[in-house]
């Protein structure tokens, strides 16, 4: 239960901070045509974290959320985090605890097959560029773009992680 | 087995896959989303679904805004700085030219005032219309749109056109009470009914995935020069007609072709203005002067110009 608690303030300074990350910095940092996709980082982030449930969870809800401000064709974000979400949770349940190099190198596929996925979609829903000049102008650099930001949110995540671990441990031993 | 209890598989399977039954009803939730979406009886909700958004969402797309404006000033600078002295000279022999052709003019519009009075027809480019702060622009990838500050309840509507101080800049696609997203003519979803301003040609402008312009429809048998300049043809009711849209960039024609693949250079150069026009109204169409009667021999023109624009009403400006 303590831990549980202890997870939370985190959980919920990640949902906040990404959700706002999304609308203040997601437009105004690009490269090429790629874009941040902050929703992705927060749900790979929490599928991390805890598990496939949590990961699932907030996949369709930050899709939904980023859905509702883009002008894209509606649900398709939703249905893409939402199995990226799923996967991810399935795949690095309790990742953190591994460490940072850890958690990258299983958020690297994560995000190439969710720009994958939603370029095919795209592309399938009358896109006009040919998929050679999408993947180059727009699915790699948001990768990149999103490996860079996601490195940088999930050291701090990891440093957060230690703390609380660490303050957990100290009020388990003077319970004691 | 008991009535109550759970198989020791299922069991085993929820153990390892946690979220599984979440994970199949949101599929198929966002599988209902994707395809209602997509039909036009949910457009209405879905536009006031993301136009209640974008409200709650203002006030971060503006601090947006404001944070990286400085940025975005700064690079602007630094790019003016790396002008060089042959631009300049270039600029100054432009603008000369400019200026002279300014006052030749305004002896045309002049003229072409009394003409329509004498004629009592009605000013085709008696544009009203509305500024608006550029506050954001798009989120992903795939779009190219910018949000502005102004929404219904300043009279901004669907389908409206949007200007820069250069020309043509998009088209309103989501209105909200204060807040509006304007799809922009380089976005691949763009077309615009547009025409070379000299040889009157008509053809659809449609962005590019690298943000140009091209003109499409032309046929390899018209004479198109670069430089020629590409104007809005009125066509389709959504743009007025005479909006600067860009120059010919560069032209290419193979013999086997039935079109040219004609590049054009957009007039607004960076696609990212601080500032925006919204066309309101867009004063006299083309229907009412087809209205008017015309001296004999000309009415039949003016008959097939009403039937070409209502016919292209369904063009997807």
């Amino acid at each position: 239960m303590t831990r549980d608690r202890a997870m939370q303030r985190p959980i919920i300074i990640l949902v906040l901070i990404c959700g706002a990350a999304q609308i203040v910095c997601g437009p105004h940092i690009q490269i090429l045509e790629g874009h941040i996709n902050f929703c992705l980082i927060l749900t790979c982030a929490l599928a991390f974290m805890t598990n496939s449930k949590v990961g699932t969870i907030c996949g369709f809800c930050s899709g939904l959320f980023y859905d509702l401000l883009s002008v894209a064709p509606f649900g398709t974000m939703m249905l893409i985090l939402t199995v990226v979400g799923f996967c991810s949770g399935l795949v690095g349940r309790n990742l953190f605890a591994e460490g940072l190099s850890r958690v990258l190198v299983l958020f690297v596929p994560a995000a190439f097959v969710c720009e994958l996925l939603n370029g095919i979609f795209m592309l399938s829903m009358g896109e006009q560029s040919g998929f050679f000049s999408a993947l180059g102008l727009r699915m790699l650099p948001s990768v990149v773009l999103n490996i860079a930001m996601a490195a940088l949110v999930f050291f701090m995540l990891t440093r957060v992680k230690r703390k609380d671990t660490m303050a957990l441990r100290r009020s388990i031993r003077t319970i004691k | 087995m008991g009535m109550g209890k759970i198989p020791k598989s299922r069991l085993k399977r929820q153990e390892q896959m946690p979220g599984l039954r979440w994970a199949l009803a949101f599929v198929i939730i966002s599988l209902f989303a994707i395809t209602v979406g997509s039909r036009s009886f949910a457009t209405p909700y879905i536009l006031g679904m993301r136009a209640g958004a974008s409200t709650v969402a203002k006030p971060l797309t503006l601090a947006g805004n404001l944070l990286f404006k400085p940025l975005s000033s700064v690079s602007t600078i630094a790019h003016n700085l790396g002008a060089s002295q042959t631009t300049l000279t270039e600029l100054e022999n432009q603008n000369a030219q400019l200026s002279s052709q300014l006052a030749a003019l305004e002896e045309y519009k002049l003229e072409n005032t009394r003409l329509n009075k004498l004629l009592d027809i009605k000013n085709a480019y008696n544009l009203k219309s509305t500024a608006a702060r550029v506050i954001g622009s798009q989120l992903d990838a795939w779009e190219r749109i910018i949000v502005i500050d102004k929404g219904s309840n300043s009279g901004i509507g669907l389908n409206m056109a949007v200007m820069d101080a250069f020309g043509l800049m998009g088209q309103v696609i989501e209105v909200g009470p204060t807040s509006a997203k304007v799809r922009l003519i380089n976005d691949e979803h763009s077309g615009v009914s547009a025409i070379i301003q000299s040889t009157r040609v008509p053809g659809v402008v449609v962005g590019n995935v690298d943000g140009s312009l091209t003109l499409n429809y032309i046929p390899t048998t018209e004479q198109v020069n670069e430089g020629d300049m590409v104007v809005t043809s009125g066509m389709g009711g959504i743009f007025p007609k005479g909006i600067v849209i860009g120059r010919v960039k560069s032209v290419q024609k193979d013999s086997a072709a039935l079109y040219a693949n004609i590049t054009v250079e957009p007039i607004s150069k960076h696609f990212n203005p601080e500032e925006v026009l919204i066309i309101t109204d867009k004063g006299a169409s083309e229907a009412d002067v087809s209205g008017i009667e015309l001296p004999s021999g000309e009415s039949g023109t003016t008959q097939s110009n009403a039937a070409a624009s209502n016919g292209s009403a369904a063009t997807g400006n």
